[in-house]
């Protein structure tokens, strides 16, 4: 089969079933040669991530089994805007998983364990990559109403008020023992 | 047409209600009583909850401010100033904290609370010597105005 590097569209990648891991590193190993090392892949991984775990992730998680039309957005984003995403987010890991599933998401997991969903049927590619770009953007707080706009861990620099603050030291200070008499 | 009428009575059939009930029960678990389970007591009560809390939001202002007051009032007690002459001579002395400020230092900051009663109740003193003495006695120190302008 002569096909050059270059030229393998994503959807061939796709259909072989495995779940494509698209960074900017994996990006590269489709455009180099095919005799590219998986040692060298994990060692551009290493580079790109010191930490050795991916900073954030988000899958892709479509074909529905149901009816094409709902994740035709779904392709679109994954043909055209799926690189440019993960280019210009070099610390979310893009996963995209096309396998037969009710309702093609968005799974948004964040580094402080929260999870989050987005449908995704019926939208244009264009809507998701928007709502890819703010999941990116998000960290992984709850979505709630903050009580306050300030927290301290140290509210109190003089030590904090106690009934006996303004009191005369008589009352709270033992005085030295007496000899005995 | 007998064969077309049957498809129609059941084509438009509520799938949604356990998710519709949900939205309104979810706002209502934490009440006492059956309307936490009922759905027919708790649309009531759920929406009352929601009115109050909206107008709760203008009294919320006066709680707070009154509050506030109660504790400056009980903090300067302590170091013998009665509310009104602390606010007014803080006031005269062109410190211009607010009541949940003055609240909050009250409580976490006392010695500085300490020093802002003992110049309100430098201030209170000039105060009396100005309209009371001859005219003899020099201004005040803490009376004097700063002009910013």
């Amino acid at each position: 089969m002569v096909s050059s590097p270059l030229r393998w569209p994503l959807r061939s990648l796709l259909s072989s079933g495995n779940r494509a891991h698209l960074t900017p590193a994996t990006w590269s190993t489709l455009t180099s040669s095919p005799k590219t090392s998986s040692r060298s892949w994990r060692k551009e991984m290493m580079d790109l991530w010191p930490a050795g775990r991916a900073a954030r992730r988000i899958l892709v998680r479509f074909r529905p089994r149901l009816r094409a039309s709902r994740g035709r957005g779904c392709w679109q984003f994954v043909e055209e805007a799926a690189l440019d995403f993960a280019r210009r987010h070099p610390g979310v890991v893009l996963y995209v998983s096309p396998r037969p599933c009710p309702a093609p998401l968005l799974l948004a997991e964040y580094l402080n364990g929260t999870v989050r969903e987005e449908l995704v049927a019926s939208k244009s590619g264009e809507e998701i990559a928007r709502l890819a770009a703010k999941l990116a953007d998000q960290s992984g707080l709850d979505i709630i109403r903050i009580r306050k706009p300030f927290h301290t861990a140290n509210p109190s620099v003089q030590g904090q008020w106690h009934p006996f603050t303004n009191k005369p030291s008589a009352l709270t200070v033992r005085g030295p023992r007496l000899p005995p008499q | 047409m007998v064969l077309l009428s049957a498809p129609r009575w059941l084509r438009n059939r509520l799938t949604d209600r356990f998710w519709r009930v949900q939205e309104v029960l979810k706002y209502a678990r934490h009440f006492r009583g059956r309307k936490n389970r009922c759905y027919k007591l708790a649309v009531r009560s759920v929406r009352r909850a929601f009115v109050k809390s909206t107008k709760a939001r203008r009294e919320k202002k006066r709680f707070l401010r009154a509050l506030w007051i109660t504790r400056i009032e009980a903090a300067s007690l302590e170091h013998g100033l009665k509310y009104p002459a602390f606010i007014s001579n803080l006031l005269k002395s062109q410190v211009e904290l607010n009541r949940k400020m003055i609240a909050d230092l009250a409580i976490y900051e006392p010695k500085t609370f300490k020093s802002l009663a003992a110049l309100a109740q430098r201030r209170r003193q000039e105060g009396f010597l100005a309209a009371l003495g001859d005219g003899k006695e020099p201004e005040g120190i803490f009376s004097r105005i700063v002009h910013h302008y």
